[in-house]
């Protein structure tokens, strides 16, 4: 089974060349098989070579490897707590490392690694030599993974998704360090992402690989300005972008899933996806042509398309006709609500007095939902959102407040709700592989609520369930399948499917994209406003992407460890974003531009745990436009900011809308 | 104008769930070791004679008309013991009454463990720990001490025939199994259960509102059924060597019965110079099937966890 | 095998054996001490020729299956127990492989012509290990202790009839009985009758006795190591010192044995001595015992109560094929009768039980109302010989349509509450005894204490009475015979075989005296070199 065709790449040093890609399209396998880390029933074909600084490494012996391995090319992988040893201190680990450098003393090797850790930002480096890795967070893991790739002064680096599982803004700041420490030591990168707007803002070059071959390679500028080739253009037009909402335009899909690698035709591999493809496409493999000075593109038209003769169109599967916001009336109102878990005290605490403070999860949050409307929430690892979602479905039970549905109060445990009520309040999770059942058909799944929320009977039921597929576009015949002859995006439509079954009054959607592929997200997001239009069902959108909410959603809340800091229309948090914290998610959002280089406002320290909520204003550690003493004692109060957009912080609105006037200009100068 | 997914290939669709059910494709799964097959034809094997057998068997089990101790010959194709009686004709006996036990007692025990381990897993919270703690306490003790106690008190009850302590005393050994196995099987389901509760799945049943027991059948049990299956097969080994231990201690089936740990225990001592064909027969036998589910139950875990 | 004496103790119930005056029975044709392969021709039997050698041999070690429970003679009942007994005390007489009584600590007896009073010759300046004499007055504490009623020992059973015991002329004790007793020598026998020292203290903890050995150390549950008594009147023993070796099992014991641990293990299971013998190594020795294995049916109820169904199985039981298969050859066939060939002189073969004939047992079934057959439970103590004998009576009484359920029972559970006197249909070991009259007092009279069958018939009463008081050696084994023959006619056991006493020793070990009672050989003439 080949897994990558054909591939070839040359990088420069102080290069940072971009490799984008989604699942399955073979880019983890290059890297790997760059550094000849191959698994043991993988194998590089005769005939490839790497090259690197004049050596073929294919043909290097694993020891000549292991000594290339540590001095000059080194790895940051995808997952940072999996390549950590946890039975080993950070600063041991790191010593490893650096002994094998050369023969040091060992007072200097301690040296190096300390400087090591400053390098790459780590506050309070000292304490994190002693610390197992268990004991740091996903940014402090990933920060030393980098410093543990930075120790040999390495002539290359490659970076395998080094952000994929930070939040945003943990994401910001480490994009950031790689950027400052690759041009300062010169060395160059690979790096391997299917996020476009990374790629836009960190690389020098890019290659889009698909189905494991290169189908576009060239500088960034002109992949961005001018992508040649249907794919890169298809996935540029269905990234939401900041600002952008569902009302200017549906996003482009890109309609199917990539071959699975068994399965990959001897003819262009993107053939059955394009919007141009012709004869030729289905039976001759184009070959990677040269477009230019540094370009390179694997497509039988790109000719045509460089010229302006033909327009990758891709079709938006939906007709979007999104109504303006006319008066609605609110269908769910959450009151205050609270959530604080009681950490449990082991024998130890409580013999020992100590009592381990509790968890305030969710602090008083109150929020109204329109009927027909997407009511948006946004917040990072640790704000709470999941658990709010978790208390309005009726998961969990609140510790205070009160959730009502039209008007009527809702229990607090899902088990004592009606039938009428579980009917009007569904939910799709983030998770498509764990949404569904493996054992059920796709059918039995849709039918199982029709039948016993709806109340149909079984025929009816079998009907509506083909009507619903048809309505998330899946064919017919997928009410025989398997969710595991699915793939990811096929299967959060049947989950859409099921949540639409009953025909509820308020779906909860909690990050229902962020697991997809990019191609995939954005039908899935069209689909999303189409059945909202269709069935005038109203959505709670929970999401960490910033520029997904604010496409989809029409009124958008901040959140940050329990609490809400700002609410307002999205149009309205968007240009410009007056709450500090608001103002670093969105400038956290790589932008899928070079052409424009955000700023972007580096939010200091980590997200606190939500265990040692930090007093006063919860965001008063790492807000960079903090009052003072103030924000560290007193909660911040609701203040109002004209229609329907409420802020909470110390400073004044108007303030803060000045501050994000004076550093517009600065960015334009 | 609405772009629909292109169709899907069948043929070369990986139907995880059509491979298991489908007969012909498990069977390729399953014989790909060659361990596996073997162990999986000594089980049919011996379900066979114990289905089978019993009319191919030339003499009656306390048949005793025959001469003592008489060598392996063409007539005693495994000899005779010291009363008498054909070896050949009670190892094929004894096969239907080893695996009855054993398999209705691992039935049993499978059961209500898996109930059990669902219930309690799915609870979790104060009923979880207090019947874990139970669970593990009974664990603690080995099986076969736990069946001799329990045994020892059936048994010697001495109730009025035809009562339920009666039928009670009679079956005692397969009571005993399921017994002893419920928490083993329990512990298992419950872990299972515990990893599958988390998904995202059970969360969209418990906002359906569908009820307890829906959740634990419908919606968790076939998630955990691959381990269970696995246990299951593996306790049956366990079973059929209790079942011949506690025959061979005199506390199972009672002579003349043809059982294989009753025949162990009968022809040793001093008859064993006599006749130890009488001995070795049934012990190989017990021996070559509790081996032959243990493969067996091999191959069943490698396509479960594979698939 | 579980010698039937066990029990005595645990049900304090008679045992009033009477016996005829022995003079009579010394016919020592009765054969049926077969020896096997004895290379240097030392005959067990005859054991006062073997103590030639005073040299002091090695110590003899001797493998026991089972440990003593309690050593105070009054209740001492299993063989391990009495071995300890008889190795460190003396009994008055002793009875020998032939059931004759042979001289002990009384050298010589006699009896009036009204058999009520016995006279017996003590020998002289015998003395207890601790130097003390052994007087006259030692004797009667002795028997006072054991036919005390409050001692609830059988013993008290036992010697009821003592009226007096007192000193004679000489050294001579004289025992007056209210009745005649026939079997009076063998009651001083028994074996709880071990002669203690006048108001001796910690009885069964201290063991001050006149006997061959001398305890030096016990350890319960493990062994008994005993010296020789220098001053034994019998002569010094000829081994250097006796040592009893307690195992879990007679299995382990035989094993100690091929082990070379140890020299001498009596009583095991057929196969094993066969086995054994087999083997030149060893020197094996069986004597012949009056122990049995009885089936019986329960005959005051039905089906039991119907001579009929009696007769079908008697009928449907093959008891040679029985002897053959499961003794293997030793010991003797029986005949529905406890009076055995060992009884030389009272056992008759003019009375046999019926061939097998499997037909007309069916059709006396059939005729007493069980034209389908008959299912029962067939009880029997879980050990390996009675269960074999219960499997192989289930296949044999199978062809006749009688279907018996096996049901093996712990012996602590088959005896307890006195359970297995209630059962229809069970089968019991009884042990070896030196005269018939007491199994038939015991067990066969109407009403008798250990009648398991619950038999009834005057005229078994009538010979059994008669054949415990006359002292007429005629009329006794008139009454014998007709006994044996209404027993064979329409009693309620089968009684299939009788089985040998086994005894192997090393072959350099002689002069061992096995006794029919494991529990009674003696050890002091032994030899190890």
């Amino acid at each position: 089974m080949e897994a990558v065709h054909d591939f070839r790449l040359a990088i420069q040093s102080g290069q940072v060349y971009g490799l984008v890609g989604e699942s399955g399209s073979g880019k983890s396998t290059v890297a790997s098989a760059v550094m000849r880390y191959v698994p043991h029933n993988g194998r590089i074909e005769r005939g490839s070579v790497v090259n690197f600084q004049g050596v073929n490494l294919v043909e290097k012996s694993l020891r000549e490897m292991q000594q290339i391995w540590a001095h000059d090319l080194t790895l940051v992988p995808q997952n940072p707590g999996a390549a950590l040893n946890p039975s080993i201190r950070i600063g041991e680990q790191l010593a490893e490392l650096m002994r094998l450098q050369r023969r040091l003393p060992e007072s200097v090797v301690q040296e190096r690694v300390l400087e090591s850790l400053h390098r790459v930002n780590l506050p309070d480096p000292r304490a994190i030599l002693t610390r197992y890795p268990h004991q740091l967070s996903g940014g402090q893991q990933q920060r030393v993974m980098i410093a543990m790739a930075l120790i040999p002064s390495p002539q290359m680096l490659i970076l395998d998704e080094p952000t994929t599982n930070l939040d945003v803004t943990t994401e910001a700041t480490i994009l950031d360090l790689i950027e400052t420490l690759i041009r300062s030591e010169g060395t160059g990168a690979l790096y391997i992402t299917h996020n476009l707007g990374v790629v836009a803002q960190l690389c020098d070059r890019a290659a889009v690989m698909y189905a494991g071959e290169i189908l576009e390679d060239a500088e960034i500028n002109d992949l961005f300005a001018g992508p040649l080739h249907p794919y890169t253009i298809g996935l540029l037009n269905s990234i939401p972008r900041a600002g952008q909402t569902k009302r200017e335009r549906p996003l482009a899909t890109i309609p199917g899933k990539p071959p699975l690698l068994q399965e990959r035709p001897n003819a262009c591999v993107f053939s059955d996806r394009c919007p141009l493809v012709i004869d030729i496409c289905r039976t001759e493999k184009p070959p990677l042509e040269s477009s230019g000075e540094n370009r390179l593109v694997r497509c039988h038209r790109w000719r045509e398309i460089e010229a302006g003769n033909v327009d990758a169109v891709y079709p938006t599967e939906i007709e979007s006709d999104v109504a303006e916001l006319a008066h609605r009336e609110i269908l769910l109102q959450a009151h205050n609500l609270s959530k604080t878990f009681n950490s449990q005290s082991t024998l130890f605490n409580v013999l020992g007095g100590k009592v381990s403070p509790p968890t305030h999860a969710v602090e008083d949050v109150t929020l109204s939902i329109l009927k027909g409307r997407t009511y948006g929430l946004v917040g990072e690892s640790g704000s709470g959102k999941t658990t709010l979602a978790r208390m309005i479905i009726g998961l969990t039970e609140p510790t205070s407040g009160e959730i009502a549905l039209m008007g009527i109060d809702l229990q607090g445990d899902v088990r004592q709700r009606s039938r009428e009520v579980l009917a009007q309040l569904q939910m799709i999770f983030q998770n498509p592989q764990m949404s569904l059942n493996p054992y059920l058909t796709v059918g039995e799944a849709i039918r199982r609520p029709l039948i016993k929320l709806a109340q149909l009977t079984y025929t009816q039921a079998e009907a509506e369930a083909r009507r619903l597929l048809k309505a998330v576009n899946l064919r017919e015949e997928y009410v025989d399948r398997y969710p595991s002859e699915l793939s990811g995006g096929e299967k959060q439509r049947v989950a859409i499917a099921r949540a639409f079954a009953s025909n509820p009054a308020l779906i909860v959607c909690d990050e229902p994209v962020s697991a997809l592929d990019v191609s995939v997200q954005s039908a899935v997001l069209n689909l999303l406003v189409q059945l909202q239009e269709e069935r005038n069902a109203a959505y709670l959108f929970i999401s960490h992407d910033l520029a997904v909410v604010g496409y989809l959603a029409d009124y958008v809340a901040v959140m940050y460890l329990g609490e809400l800091f700002e609410v307002g229309y999205a149009r309205d948090l968007f240009s410009p974003p007056l709450h500090p914290y608001t103002e670093a998610l969105i400038s956290a959002i790589p932008v899928p531009d070079p052409a424009i280089r955000t700023d972007r406002i580096h939010l200091s320290g980590e997200i606190p745990s939500p265990a040692h909520k930090p007093t006063g204003c919860a965001f008063h550690t790492r807000c960079p436009h903090k009052l003072g003493q103030i924000c560290e004692v007193e909660s911040p109060p609701w203040q109002h900011h004209g229609n329907e957009h409420h802020i909470r912080c110390h400073r004044t609105p108007e303030e803060l809308a000045q501050i994000q006037a004076y550093l517009l200009n600065k960015a334009k100068a | 104008m609405a772009a629909i997914d292109p169709p899907l290939p069948v043929a070369n669709s990986p139907r995880r769930i059509q491979r298991l059910t489908s007969l012909r494709r498990f069977a390729t799964e399953f014989f790909r070791s060659p361990q596996t097959a073997i162990g999986t034809l000594i089980v049919i094997f011996f379900l066979l004679l114990a289905i089978f057998g019993p009319a191919f068997a030339p003499y009656k089990a306390n048949d005793q008309n025959h001469p003592v101790s008489h060598q392996p010959s063409a007539e005693y194709p495994m000899g005779t013991d010291y009363l008498g009686r054909d070896v050949y004709s009670r190892v094929i006996l004894g096969a239907r009454s080893i695996l009855v036990t054993a398999g209705a007692g691992t039935l049993i025990a499978v059961v209500l463990g898996t109930f059990l381990g669902l219930a309690v897993g799915y609870q979790g919270g104060l009923v979880d720990e207090i019947i874990g703690r139970f669970i593990d306490a009974f664990l603690a003790l080995p099986a076969l001490l736990i069946a001799l106690v329990i045994l020892g008190v059936l048994r010697n009850l001495n109730p009025p025939p035809g009562s339920w302590q009666a039928v009670l005393s009679d079956r005692s050994v397969l009571v005993v199994i399921a017994i002893v196995y419920i928490p083993l099987v329990a512990r298992v389901v419950r872990s299972s259960t515990l990893d599958v509760k988390t998904r995202e799945f059970i969360w969209a049943a418990q906002i359906r509102g569908e009820t307890w027991l829906y959740i634990l059948f419908r919606e968790i049990l076939p998630s955990v059924a691959p381990a269970l299956v696995v246990e299951a097969s593996l306790r049956f080994s366990y079973a059929i060597f209790l079942v011949a231990s506690l025959g061979f201690l005199g506390v199972g089936a009672r002579p003349p019965s043809p059982d294989w740990g009753l025949m162990v225990n009968e022809n040793r001592g001093g008859i064993y110079a006599l006749s130890p064909w009488a001995l070795n027969y049934p012990a190989l036998a017990i021996a070559v099937l509790v081996v032959g589910v243990n493969i067996m139950s091999d191959g069943i875990k490698r396509i479960v966890q594979r698939g | 095998m579980v010698q039937k004496t066990h029990f005595i103790a645990e049900s304090a119930s008679p045992e009033i054996p009477r016996r005829v005056f022995l003079k009579v029975l010394v016919a020592g044709a009765a054969g049926f001490a077969v020896v096997s392969c004895t290379p240097a021709g030392s005959t067990p039997t005859q054991s006062a020729t073997e103590a030639a050698t005073s040299e002091a041999t090695k110590t003899l070690k001797v493998a026991w299956g089972g440990a003593p429970a309690g050593l105070d003679p009054l209740t001492a009942s299993a063989d391990t127990e009495i071995a300890f007994l008889n190795a460190v005390y003396d009994y008055l007489v002793d009875t020998n492989a032939k059931s004759e009584v042979v001289a002990r600590l009384a050298k010589s007896w006699d009896a009036s012509e009204d058999g009520k009073t016995y006279t017996l010759n003590i020998v002289e300046g015998v003395k207890f290990h601790d130097g003390s004499d052994l007087t006259l007055d030692d004797i009667i504490w002795t028997f006072d202790r054991l036919r005390d009623p409050a001692s609830k020992s059988p013993t008290s059973d036992l010697y009821k009839g003592i009226e007096s015991i007192e000193k004679g002329d000489g050294n001579s004790l004289v025992f007056h009985l209210s009745d005649p007793n026939p079997d009076f020598l063998f009651s001083l026998s028994d074996n709880h009758a071990v002669i203690l020292k006048a108001n001796a203290s910690d009885i069964g903890d201290k063991f001050n006795g006149t006997g061959p050995f001398q305890l030096q150390e016990y350890t319960k549950e493990d062994r008994a190591v005993f010296t020789t008594n220098p001053n034994y009147f019998g002569g010094v023993p000829s081994v250097s010192g006796l040592e009893f070796v307690y195992f879990p099992d007679v299995g382990a014991a035989v094993n100690a044995l091929k082990g070379g641990v140890v020299d001498v293990v009596l009583r095991m299971d057929n196969p094993t001595f066969k086995d054994l013998s087999a083997n030149v190594e060893y020197t094996s020795i069986q004597i012949a015992t009056n122990g049995h294995d009885l089936v019986r049916l329960r005959a005051d109820r039905q089906p039991g109560s119907d001579p009929r169904v009696r007769q079908a199985f008697k009928l449907a039981t093959d008891r040679q094929a029985i002897f053959d298969r499961t003794q293997l050859g030793f010991g003797a066939l029986g005949r529905d009768t406890p009076i055995g060939p060992l009884y030389a002189a009272y056992y008759t073969e003019e009375f046999s039980p019926p061939e097998r004939d499997v037909e007309k047992a069916k059709s006396l079934l059939a005729e007493a109302g069980f034209p389908t057959g008959l299912a029962m439970t067939l009880y029997v103590p879980n050990l390996p010989d009675r269960v074999a004998l219960a499997q192989t009576l289930a296949a044999q009484w199978e062809e006749a349509g009688i279907h018996v359920t096996v049901e093996p029972q712990e012996e602590s559970v088959y005896y307890a509450d006195n359970g297995w006197l209630e059962v229809d249909l069970g089968i019991t070991p009884w042990g070896s005894r030196p005269a018939p009259q007491f199994y038939l007092d015991v067990a066969y009279k109407t009403g008798a204490v250990w009648n398991e069958a619950h038999f009834s018939d005057p005229d078994l009463d009538k010979q059994i009475d008669i054949a415990g008081t006359t002292l007429d050696e005629d009329k006794r084994k008139a009454a014998y015979k007709e006994v044996q023959r209404i027993l064979i006619d329409h009693g309620p056991v089968i009684i299939p075989y009788f089985f040998a006493q086994f005894g192997v020793s090393a072959k350099n070990v002689g002069g061992v005296d096995v006794q029919p009672f494991a529990g009674r050989t003696n050890f002091n003439r032994a030899t190890n070199k």
